[in-house]
């Protein structure tokens, strides 16, 4: 990417937040709560860039997503795609948007009508918007499933013709359909085999070579994340506590919880997994609907009980900064390296 | 080796013999299991890997006779302690099942009684085995509890499943499972609904307490760094029987099934970061409609004319390649991946094109290049 590139990125998420209330009652629903899903999350993404969004279940990834494509209205802060704010916009003036971003879900079996050929699953987005005569919609449709490598007989088979993987085939062949710059994909491979898998991300990465296609990729697999991504971002409990570039996160890690999260992942060697030490989070993560005081990891986080456990961790909420060039942690002792990097020994393959 | 040490020590604890299963489909019956045979020596951790539909649940159901209504055991034995589990009446079956043979499953939230405490549950399992007054068991419950991490164990013992996060269920069934202290453990993908980090809490859990239980361990799981991490002997399965069969090292270090070599390709690794992955072509074949050959056959880049016709059985490494190092490593295959073919990037052997028999679909695109 060049220099003057980096100036406009496609993509720029500031201080996003989505909150959902929780309401209690039968007849008169009053607000008890509220779900601070994704709580204040700001990052960019480049064209063609690539960036892996991981976390575990209630970390807000799969919320961040769907705010980001304005599935979910966001609570406060932007979203701008191209430098205009989508948040702000009516659902009317969205339609054109989204003509630029598009959405693969995880569950190839729920996200296709199932009454619906393939065919006119792929055409719904060129017919809503206006695109071409209904003639050439057809040979987009046959362009689109080539691409994925399906048939063009394959256009008038219904969903349940078809296997997992070449469900989710069409699903991206739909999100293709109008030539956006970025897809967002929320755990497109989680429901597939692992031969599978490898089919849908070499196409993802093909398709992203051939169109300049930028993407999030919302996952839970970090090999898979690894694989795909320029940049990762890792969410816990609503915010990124660590951003950096791919290889730079998985040689360096600097948050504690990156440093658990990697080494609680499972390596296809045994030789790797014998000799490793993993770091084994005590608990589970906290509901978002009341996340812990200052720094949210803190109730979890091996390297505070190993500092003799610093009050600044229940009181101050740390900011995400930068430590190196590109590399973004939100600890307020990620500066001791040398411990971090002691513990983080046991992690590298 | 592993294996050879684990064989050496003696009697079995479980050895199932050229086990078939079958399902109803409609008016007719679909093999889903065919010639399963595998040993299990006490104390020793086995993985039985495979992706979905190849049968490796089947296999596990099978053994401790929870079929249900449409499976039926078409011939073989599962023999445990002596015993034809197979052969055994209900009765009897239900002594060995939770005492001598505990299982946990996939989703802890469906094999708990929602409407039951936690506690009533646990206790339900000590006093179905053994003689214990109600507030013995009550205790040994809490003991339990306490043991998987769970503290508070006797408030705990007063709340419902839905209370308990994932994790928190998955380690009251590992509670459940290993309270009668069993021989062997079957675990059914008991992490695969878990976060990470929770997965690597319950994996080193039930690992640390199969280990001071003395009890074997048999993990059933996709995930093949689970079982690179927990096991000490792996079978794999495919499309309803084991192709490939080795001590933990050596079905990684020198897979010798294409289907093994496959999978491990598919995974992306550190190496794998600029490259494209290798993924294996096609699908698995439906239940019933596989060649008459190898099912792997119309996936397989290594495969030879008589793949299509002709069923390889599972023979030891070592008859075939004459190879010493491969003691215990059994495959299933009329061409097996030779050591040096196995690295990843390799380039896939040139073999001469073989037509596929009528009816079959062949993904490996050779059909393609050869026209």
């Amino acid at each position: 990417m060049s220099a003057d590139e980096t100036e406009t990125p496609l993509l720029q998420v500031m201080n996003l937040k989505v909150h959902f209330p929780v309401r209690e009652g039968l007849a008169f629903k009053r607000t008890v709560g509220t779900v601070r899903a994704v709580d204040g999350v700001s990052f960019s993404v480049g064209r063609g860039e690539t960036l892996g969004l991981v976390g575990e279940s209630g970390s807000g990834k799969t919320t961040l997503g769907r705010a980001v494509v304005q599935l979910y209205r966001p609570t406060e802060g932007k979203v701008l795609l191209n430098g205009t704010d989508l948040a702000p916009l009516s659902a009317h003036q969205l339609v054109e948007a989204r003509r630029r971003m598009q959405m693969v879900f995880q569950d190839p079996y729920s996200s296709l009508n199932p009454r619906q050929t393939v065919g006119a699953t792929v055409a719904e987005p060129l017919v809503i918007h206006r695109v071409g005569s209904p003639e050439t919609r057809r040979r987009s449709v046959a362009d689109l499933l080539a691409l994925v490598g399906l048939r063009a007989e394959d256009a008038s088979k219904y969903p349940n013709q078809f296997s997992g993987g070449q469900r989710q085939r069409i699903g991206i062949a739909r999100a293709l359909a109008l030539r956006p710059d970025i897809i967002i994909a929320d755990e497109p491979v989680s429901a597939l085999d692992v031969s599978i898998q490898a089919q849908i991300i070499n196409l993802l990465q093909r398709l992203r070579g051939e169109y300049g296609l930028a993407l999030i990729f919302v996952a839970h697999d970090l090999a898979v994340v690894r694989h795909v991504s320029d940049r990762i971002a890792v969410m816990y409990l609503g915010v990124i506590v660590e951003m950096a570039g791919t290889e730079d996160l998985f040689e360096a890690p600097l948050h504690p919880y990156t440093v658990a999260l990697l080494s609680a992942d499972p390596v296809p060697d045994p030789a790797i997994e014998a000799r490793r030490s993993r770091i084994v989070l005590t608990g589970d993560i906290p509901s978002p609907a009341s996340p812990p005081s200052g720094c949210r990891f803190h109730t979890r986080c091996w390297l505070r009980e190993q500092l003799g456990r610093p009050e600044r961790c229940e009181q101050e909420i740390p900011g995400l900064m930068d430590v190196s060039p590109g590399h973004a942690v939100a600890c307020h002792f990620a500066e001791e390296k040398t411990t971090l990097a002691s513990a983080a020994e046991g992690v590298r393959q | 080796m592993i294996a050879v040490t684990s064989q050496q020590r003696g009697a079995e604890l479980l050895a199932i013999e050229n086990l078939a299963v079958s399902f109803a489909a409609g008016q007719s019956r679909v093999r889903v299991i065919q010639d399963v045979s595998l040993r299990v020596g006490p104390g020793m951790r086995l993985g039985i890997v495979g992706e979905s539909g190849c049968g490796k649940s089947v296999t596990s159901l099978a053994v401790m006779g929870l079929l249900g209504r449409g499976g039926k055991v078409e011939h073989g034995s599962v023999v445990f302690g002596g015993r034809d589990l197979l052969a055994l009446p209900e009765r009897q079956l239900r002594q060995v099942r939770g005492r001598e043979i505990a299982m946990i499953f996939q989703d802890p939230m469906s094999s708990l009684n929602p409407v039951l405490t936690i506690g009533e549950q646990i206790t339900e399992a000590i006093r179905a085995h053994q003689r214990a007054r109600r507030h013995d068991a009550n205790a040994r419950a809490a003991q339990l509890l306490q043991m998987v991490g769970i503290p508070a164990g006797e408030a705990a013992l007063r709340r419902y499943p839905h209370e308990f996060s994932g994790g928190m269920r998955q380690r009251v069934m590992i509670a459940t499972a290993l309270a009668l202290s069993p021989k062997l453990l079957i675990a059914d993908e008991p992490t695969t609904a878990l976060d990470v980090t929770i997965q690597a809490q319950v994996l080193e859990l039930m690992g640390r307490l199969v280990k001071d239980a003395g009890a074997a361990l048999m993990l059933v799981t996709h995930n093949l760094g689970v079982v690179a991490g927990m096991t000490e002997r792996v079978a794999v399965m495919y499309a309803g029987r084991i192709v490939e069969e080795a001590s933990t090292p050596d079905l990684f270090g020198r897979p010798a099934h294409p289907y093994t070599v496959g999978l491990l390709h598919s995974l992306p690794g550190v190496q794998t970061r600029d490259s494209d992955l290798v993924p294996i072509p096609g699908m698995v074949p439906q239940p019933g409609h596989e060649p008459a050959g190898c099912a792997f056959a119309p996936r397989c880049r290594w495969r030879l004319p008589r793949c299509w016709t002709e069923q390889p059985q599972l023979e030891g490494v070592e008859q075939i390649a004459g190879d010493q190092l491969a003691a215990g490593h059994r495959v299933a295959c009329h061409n097996p991946v030779a050591p040096e073919e196995a690295g990843p990037g390799f380039p896939i052997r040139a073999l001469p094109f073989v037509p596929p028999p009528p009816g079959i679909t062949d993904f490996t695109g050779q059909s393609e290049t050869a026209q």
